[in-house]
């Protein structure tokens, strides 16, 4: 096989979050409509590679995919060592926010996955002027919790292993082998407690049950779309938040778990491309304008 | 004293010919008891090596407890299992199993567990 490099940009972002400065890894592909990817918690913007090299998107969407700060290659803030790592609702939303205005996106639209598909549904409820169109993947305004997240972070159980062990089972059997093991490589790679820290959004800070009541989807359309395989967000929890939501649409993907995009992109792009499709005709290129 | 349930027998002998399986669990200690219905064994894992052995013994103890229907093993082991079926925490979340006990040895060891839980898939 000759070498040769994937088209994908990936460059380092300094600004400022919530009044501290930060070096975030930003990767992107493609262009025309902007779409900024969110990935899971615990994880980083490797899982949006399949995306990024999807010509039928890139061809018509520039799809950006950053690590949140103490994920992948952005490492955390100066003086994290004495510190606890804890996402909360708000500090989430300043950080995409942030993001976008660094990048100069005007209006993106945004998909998420897990964390990153619940947090669409603060920024559609808040701010749903400054995106062109939201997608939840495996996401809920809330679910009930599964394990104790103590045991993600604790001197005699290895947090890499544990927590891919974890959620080795939310992907779902039967897709391609090699991506399956990549999805849990890149939560042995995580940092210490930094897949803990990311659930205090889930478990604690971020119930949105009574968020979404505000959601107008007149103002910014918003998918949820959810694999049957995944037993932490399940389908019927994604439902529940749609019918409580005007205007939502609701897919449940066959043969998905909770990591569409990376344990199985070619199963993912079945459900992903129309949805894309209809933003695509649906939102003006901001390069066209 | 209760037959030892026929699949949980074979674990030994797929987790002998999986070449990976011992290296990686070569420091795990732990006892198992696996239920299926009211058939139940225990499942011994010490050091890159897998018994099954009885329940039934007079202080016969266990780390930690599977206990499920006989149906859900049969759907665990399927070769698409279903969605309520193909994780050990999936089935205990979709109310088909129940695991208790000492949770230390499972999570220290998780993957390579599931690993050696899952060995009869498609097999049949």
């Amino acid at each position: 096989m000759s070498a040769k490099f994937d088209p994908i940009l990936g460059r380092y972002l300094r600004l400022d979050i919530g009044g501290r400065a930060h070096r975030i890894y930003v990767e992107e592909a493609g262009s025309g409509l902007p779409l900024l990817c969110l990935h899971t918690a615990g994880a980083d913007a490797r899982q949006y590679r399949g995306l990024m090299l999807d010509e039928a998107i890139t061809s018509r969407f520039r799809v950006i995919a950053f690590d949140m700060p103490w994920h992948g290659k952005s490492s955390p803030p100066e003086g994290y060592q004495d510190e606890e790592y804890r996402l909360s609702t708000q500090a989430y939303v300043d950080t995409i926010l942030a993001v976008c205005d660094g990048l100069e996106l005007e209006r993106p639209a945004v998909q998420g996955c897990s964390i990153g598909g619940r947090i669409v549904l603060q920024l559609a409820a808040d701010h749903p002027d400054r995106f062109s169109a939201l997608i939840g993947a495996q996401g809920a305004a809330w679910q009930a919790p599964w394990y104790h997240t103590d045991w993600l972070h604790r001197p005699d159980v290895h947090g890499g292993e544990v927590c891919a062990g974890l959620i080795s089972g939310l992907i779902a059997p039967g897709g391609p082998e090699a991506d399956r093991h990549e999805t849990l490589w890149h939560y042995m790679q995580g940092g210490p407690g930094i897949f803990k820290g990311d659930l205090w959004f889930y478990r604690v800070d971020g119930d949105l049950r009574e968020t979404i009541a505000r959601i107008d989807t007149s103002r910014c359309p918003l998918w949820l779309l959810t694999g049957e395989y995944d037993f932490s967000c399940r389908p019927a929890d994604t439902l529940a938040t749609a019918r409580a939501i005007a205007g939502c649409e609701a897919v449940v993907m066959e043969r998905l778990g909770h990591f569409p995009m990376s344990e199985n992109y070619a199963q993912f792009t079945a459900y992903l491309h129309p949805v894309l499709e209809q933003i695509a005709v649906n939102t003006p290129d901001p390069s066209a304008l | 004293m209760t037959d030892m349930p026929a699949d949980f027998s074979q674990l030994p002998v797929l987790f002998d010919a999986h070449p990976s399986l011992p290296r990686r669990a070569a420091r795990a200690r732990i006892t198992m008891l696996l239920c299926a219905g009211a058939a139940r064994c225990r499942l011994m894992l010490h050091d890159g090596t897998l018994k099954v052995g009885n329940a039934e013994g007079p202080m016969d103890g266990w780390d930690i407890a599977l206990r499920g229907d006989a149906s859900v093993w049969g759907d665990h082991w399927r070769r698409m299992p279903p969605p309520d079926a193909a994780d050990i925490f999936g089935m205990s979340r979709h109310g088909r199993m129940v695991i208790e006990g000492n949770f230390l040895p499972l999570m220290r060891h998780l993957q390579v567990i599931k690993d050696i839980l899952a060995l009869p898939r498609g097999q049949a």
